[in-house]
């Protein structure tokens, strides 16, 4: 998968690239609405990280042009704005997702990953590791061939983990992945606790590897090498 | 950071006069004194003038008689008016100076008895004779003429008043029609439309002056309300970027090699993480409830309650809380959607979070009123204390003390009341529709 990160701030655009090519993603980053251009221009994407402030033009002209030249690449907007207008606005002109900031980089890689199984592979939404099969169109997981009976969170939990493996995932990051913005109130991530607690048992009790592990104090990991 | 929105409602029905009848009243006031006063000054002048007239007419009486004496015609055969009298005196009397009576006469034709009657006299020598001329006339009394001319003013008064009135109330309508025009404008006038109020130019100069204020202040008010907005958002935009870089790289410094004490002061800095972006994001959205920026539609507010338990439902089991519902069908509300959601989530999560364990939550809503009865540990803070802003029941907790003043805000918009009991360890949240 290559992504083009259109992010002005340097330091922000580092942690998404180091993040998405530790995941094998090939990354190319411009800082300035025209640079973005140049490139959009000269090489094909499959996704487009864009952030719509710039310091030289608002990010959703060039979410603009990518419509208006009918081009394959998925575009994910960023933006720290919150409001219900811009994620409207943003979405009817074409963007394939919105992520607002601050984000947590799993979150991010998981989004570019979903629009990149929606773009990219007509009909092959089939990720699998080892005896872990999961199709992310008709929401069926499987492990040994077995159907696993999942909850829509813990289908969704799975997937996170299969996008993010090796990675350490904070409760946090995965509350907001399961519940959206409003875990922002909630202090207490119990349930997500309670959720990776049946998930491991499910994929256990199907004969599955416990591949999901507790990392001391900060949250989650899912350790390919078990 | 918040800020008023300067949107203000004009009544209709403000107490207080029209100005058209103050004007009027006015008006009235003054031309009842002018005309009182006219009334005295002419009322000496045409007593003035009858008594002059009165004595001109006496003394040329008295004249005429004279000349005819001087020509030898004897006094029985003189052609003079009745009201005059000649007597003859004795010529050795000394002459009688001109005298003036004004005295109250018996007029006998007239139809009351008193009138004023004016007696002049004067004797004359003439040749060796010595005559008394003396005439008289009955004249208007002051009475009559008084009562006459406050017959005439109080008329002329009256028509005066209904041509005032009339004239003003159908002339006020024409010529202030643009400053009605511009108070309507006014009122309607909204900021958060941005849009500045545009009049047209009346010919009158003092509604052109204060249209030409209104348009003015209206689009520096618009300005300065943008200027502010885009400083919000600028400043959320600035916070949040900063938020996400280290965000960031904790989750990266998270995939190196790290010993547990290091963990754990990565937990540390990501709840801190957390907590600003929270507090963040809670402001722009208490920014953006006082700009009014959420317009209200009618919805099912049934299915709000009812989907905000449900996301809660589980957390409510996890910590053992008994859950009561009692929600009635197709209660319609006018109010935003997103509103309505962060409504529901606020109060429900606040009656999770303050909850003690093998507590209890019950959901009450009728057609008037939305009712979350929770357990709690009684309240350490003053009621009307928790729905101001950053204001918490425990200093420490981990929570952002907007919560409840979020939800008050949106009550406030939507003229809804909202209270709050709390009776030891019980907690009871009302919002009345």
């Amino acid at each position: 998968m290559k992504v083009l990160v259109v992010e002005d701030n340097k330091d922000l655009s580092e942690n998404i690239q180091n993040y998405l090519k530790q995941e094998g993603i090939i990354c190319e980053s411009s800082y300035t609405f025209n640079e973005a251009m140049d490139k959009i221009v000269s090489f094909e994407y499959d996704c487009i990280i864009l952030d719509i402030m710039l310091p030289d033009g608002n990010g959703l002209k060039l979410l603009d042009f990518i419509k208006e030249q009918k081009m394959k690449s998925g575009v994910l907007v960023i933006s720290a704005k919150n409001s219900l207008e811009d994620k409207l606005s943003g979405l009817n002109m074409g963007a394939d997702d919105y992520i607002t900031k601050p984000f947590h980089l799993p979150e991010l890689n998981a989004r570019v990953n979903a629009i990149y199984r929606r773009k990219n592979l007509d009909g092959d939404t089939i990720i699998t590791f080892n005896e872990i099969e999961v199709n992310t169109t008709t929401y069926v997981a499987k492990v040994n061939g077995g159907i696993l009976d999942l909850t829509k969170k813990e289908f969704d939990l799975l997937l996170y983990f299969l996008t993010n493996k090796n990675r350490v995932l904070t409760k946090q990051s995965v509350a907001e992945h399961l519940w959206g913005d409003y875990t922002d109130n909630l202090s207490n991530f119990d349930f997500v606790y309670q959720h990776v607690k049946n998930l491991r048992k499910k994929i256990s009790n199907a004969n599955g590897k416990d591949y999901i592990g507790t990392v001391y104090g900060l949250g989650y990991r899912f350790n390919t090498n078990q | 950071m918040v800020w008023d929105t300067g949107l203000i409602q004009i009544n209709d029905n403000t107490p207080g006069m029209r100005l058209i009848t103050k004007f009027t009243l006015l008006y009235i006031i003054i031309t009842g004194f002018v005309i009182a006063l006219g009334s005295v000054i002419v009322f000496r002048e045409i007593i003035n003038r009858v008594d002059n007239e009165a004595y001109i007419k006496l003394n040329s009486w008295i004249r005429g008689t004279v000349d005819q004496l001087k020509e030898g015609v004897p006094l029985e055969d003189l052609q003079i008016h009745t009201d005059i009298t000649v007597e003859e005196l004795d010529f050795e009397q000394p002459l009688i100076a001109h005298y003036e009576i004004d005295s109250v006469g018996i007029f006998p034709p007239r139809r009351r008895g008193d009138d004023r009657r004016l007696i002049i006299g004067e004797s004359f020598k003439i040749g060796n004779r010595h005559y008394l001329v003396k005439a008289h006339s009955f004249i208007a009394e002051p009475d009559e003429i008084q009562e006459g001319l406050e017959k005439s003013l109080y008329i002329t008064f009256l028509i005066l008043l209904a041509i005032v009135v009339v004239i003003s109330f159908f002339i006020s309508n024409r010529i202030l029609l643009p400053f009605n025009k511009s108070l309507q404008a006014m009122s309607t006038f909204n900021i958060k439309n941005q849009l500045p109020i545009k009049l047209k130019q009346p010919r009158t100069r003092e509604f052109k002056k204060l249209n030409e204020f209104l348009e003015k202040m209206t689009t520096k008010a618009v300005n300065d309300y943008k200027s502010l907005k885009e400083f919000t958002e600028n400043a959320s935009h600035e916070i949040q970027t900063p938020l996400a870089i280290i965000r960031g790289k904790l989750e990266l410094m998270m995939e190196t090699n790290i010993d547990e004490n290091q963990a754990e002061y990565i937990n540390s800095i990501q709840n801190a993480v957390n907590k600003l972006s929270a507090v963040n994001h809670t402001l722009v959205l208490l920014t953006k409830l006082d700009n009014q920026e959420y317009a209200s539609e009618e919805i099912n507010f049934s299915k709000y309650v009812k989907d905000g338990i449900w996301d809660f439902q589980e957390l409510i089991e996890m910590h053992s809380i008994k859950l009561r519902q009692d929600i009635k069908e197709g209660v319609l509300l006018n109010l935003n959607p997103f509103l309505a959601e962060i409504l529901m989530n606020n109060l429900l999560s606040n009656a999770v979070k303050h909850n003690i364990p093998d507590g209890y939550i019950n959901v009450v809503l009728t057609n008037s009123e939305l009712r979350i009865e929770n357990s709690g540990e009684p309240l350490q803070v003053p009621v009307e204390d928790l729905f101001k802003r950053f204001k918490k029941n425990k200093q420490s907790s981990s929570s952002t003390g907007l919560g409840l003043a979020i939800v008050k805000q949106i009550c406030d918009m939507q003229d809804m009341n909202i209270d709050y009991i709390n009776e030891e360890e019980k907690h009871i949240i009302r919002v009345h529709f």
